[in-house]
């Protein structure tokens, strides 16, 4: 990568890009190191501001082609989210690998029930706080342009009655995040962004298996369908 | 004799450049007056734009430290607005709107339909043009002119007047008024959300290849989508000025939970869903999430031995949404908390 690819990610994070700049972006946006240097420009920038640092934003990327390779039972050459941390801990400044890129190589898209709940966070880095506006939980997260800081916000880090967001809370943020950009598809009308919202989500909803896992899942919770009661008794 | 000819020449030229000055003044007189339009008038044309343009482009989307691009093509044939919109990066996968039908094509060409009765008229609700309640809640101008993507456009900016919502500056073309650019900041002017068209081309034919006719046999599943609304007896103890409930939930349903119900607040620009549930094994632990501009908090609800969790999400501040879901009640149960 160039400098003057640089100097338009950095315009582009100040809302200085032109429209030149903007599509030399573009066109190297599948250029990891591109992405790479975008994200850490934007930590930068979000460390500069006290509010957004307080948001530290964690890149999922790294634990869920992880999570990916464990579910499909692709060991071999990716280091399982809790090794990944460990060696992360342990050799300062040894960047965590790379695996940005590697979702792509699996064919997660027709198969399990991760696609599901990872496909989101596949394109846009979720980040949960707790109620006291700590940074907590994602125990399979690598912080991964800081690597002198790897696994300093990992919850396993975090002590404490952490809260474990799992797979299952993942998936349903998801669905959340889905049903929303529909309502605002619907009643927004003042653009094509709900769209553009709900197609960067990647392929979260459609996964038969996983939809009816999710399914038997609810109806052998077992629980009374008391939202209906309450329907009813508000007639 | 010669000077008088010299003099009528004069004459001539200055009469001429008289001309062609009033000429220019009368050229330049509508974008002046373009630019200085009510803004009211810029977002009319721009809900109008979006539905009766034809267009073809590609942007850019970016929140959070992650972009991407897309490419859409839109227009209105015998009445039916036709729209794609396909995703340049990662996963191929597109959207396809036809009328009322909205359809996502996966690969494998895996065709799901995201909502059932889509509204004729999605800007029924939204923007209307009719900024007098957004004018409440938002300090609304013209905001001057540039030129992207090779269209000349305004910007117009729309600025929070309180601290529960995001401010947005929208650029529009200045023909059609298409939305062109779109930026949501946060309280110190960092930008929480963009979109922007690198190439945009509007009006003229658009080749057919752009489009894509849907057939309903192709659809992979098609779910009997129903609306499920939060009981009236759910209400909010706190709205931000400004938010009433918006006319449409979406349909897309297979993705939620049985028993969950939402229900969507806007302020005529923004909005946020409302959702609630009984709890269950993997329901949602208390606490706050935010991806750019979009921010989602749950917190759980006891009423009468049964556990509810309140989530909601929408592009407001993380104090809002979390405000809203904490004061959600029951009004004929009293809330246990």
């Amino acid at each position: 990568m160039n400098e003057r690819t640089k100097e338009s990610l950095s315009a582009l994070l100040d809302n200085e890009a032109d429209d030149l700049e903007l599509r030399r972006i573009l066109a190297q946006a599948h250029d990891d190191e591109v992405m790479e240097v975008w994200c850490r420009y934007h930590q930068i920038r979000a460390g500069m501001s006290e509010e957004e640092s307080a948001w530290a934003h964690i890149d999922l990327r790294e634990g869920i082609a992880s999570r990916l390779d464990e579910e499909l039972g692709i060991a071999d050459g990716a280091t399982p989210e809790s090794e990944a941390v460990e060696s992360a801990n342990q050799a300062n400044g040894e960047e965590p690998v790379k695996s940005a890129a590697t979702s792509s190589r699996f064919p997660w898209w027709g198969g399990a029930a991760i696609a599901a709940s990872v496909a989101f966070a596949v394109v846009f880095s979720v980040q949960t706080i707790d109620l006291q506006g700590n940074t907590v939980q994602q125990p399979q997260i690598v912080e991964q342009s800081t690597p002198q800081n790897a696994g300093t916000e990992v919850a396993s880090s975090a002590g404490g009655d952490v809260v474990e967001f799992s797979e299952e809370h993942e998936q349903r943020l998801n669905a959340y995040l889905m049903k929303h950009a529909g309502n605002a598809a619907l009643n927004g009308g003042r653009s094509i962004v709900p769209y553009a919202r709900l197609t960067s989500y990647e392929p979260v909803l459609e996964n038969p298996e996983a939809v009816a896992a999710d399914k038997s899942e609810v109806d052998s919770s077992g629980d009374a369908s008391v939202t209906e009661e309450v329907s009813t008794g508000d007639k | 004799m010669l000077t008088r000819i010299y003099d009528r020449e004069i004459q001539q030229s200055m009469i001429r450049l008289m001309f062609s000055v009033m000429l220019l003044w009368v050229i330049s007189v509508p974008s002046h007056a373009m630019g200085s339009q009510d803004p009211a008038d810029w977002l009319a044309m721009m809900v109008e734009a979006r539905k009766n343009e034809s267009y073809t482009g590609t942007f850019v989307y970016s929140r959070g430290d992650e972009m991407s691009s897309m490419r859409v093509a839109h227009r209105l044939k015998n009445g039916l607005e036709q729209e794609r919109l396909v995703a340049l990066d990662g996963e191929p996968r597109e959207i396809v709107r036809n009328g009322e039908h909205v359809v996502c094509i996966f690969p494998g060409n895996e065709q799901v339909e995201l909502e059932q009765a889509l509204p004729s008229s999605p800007f029924a609700a939204g923007i209307t043009g009719d900024i007098a309640p957004l004018a409440s809640v938002y300090s609304i101008s013209v905001a001057g002119a540039e030129r992207l993507a090779g269209h000349e456009v305004v910007k117009v900016a729309l600025m929070a007047k309180d601290a529960f919502r995001y401010s947005y500056l929208l650029w529009l073309e200045k023909r059609t008024g298409l939305l062109v650019k779109s930026m949501l900041t946060g309280k110190k002017g960092e930008v929480l959300e963009r979109f922007q068209f690198t190439e945009l081309s509007i009006g003229g034919d658009i080749s057919e290849k752009e489009f894509i006719e849907l057939k309903p046999g192709e659809l992979t599943r098609h779910q009997e989508a129903v609306e499920k609304p939060i009981p009236h007896a759910w209400e909010p103890g706190w709205l931000p000025d400004g938010f009433s409930p918006a006319p449409y939930v979406s349909k897309t349903n297979h993705i939620m939970p049985e028993k969950s119900r939402s229900r969507v607040y806007t302020d005529g620009l923004t909005l946020f869903s409302v959702f609630v549930e009984p709890m269950a094994d993997a329901g949602m632990p208390e606490g706050a999430s935010k991806m750019g501009a979009t921010s989602a908090y749950s917190r759980y609800l006891d009423i009468e031995n049964e556990r509810y969790v309140v989530t909601v999400v929408g592009e407001v501040p993380i104090e809002t949404v979390k405000k809203v879901a904490d004061n959600m009640h029951m009004k004929s149960l009293k809330s246990s908390s």
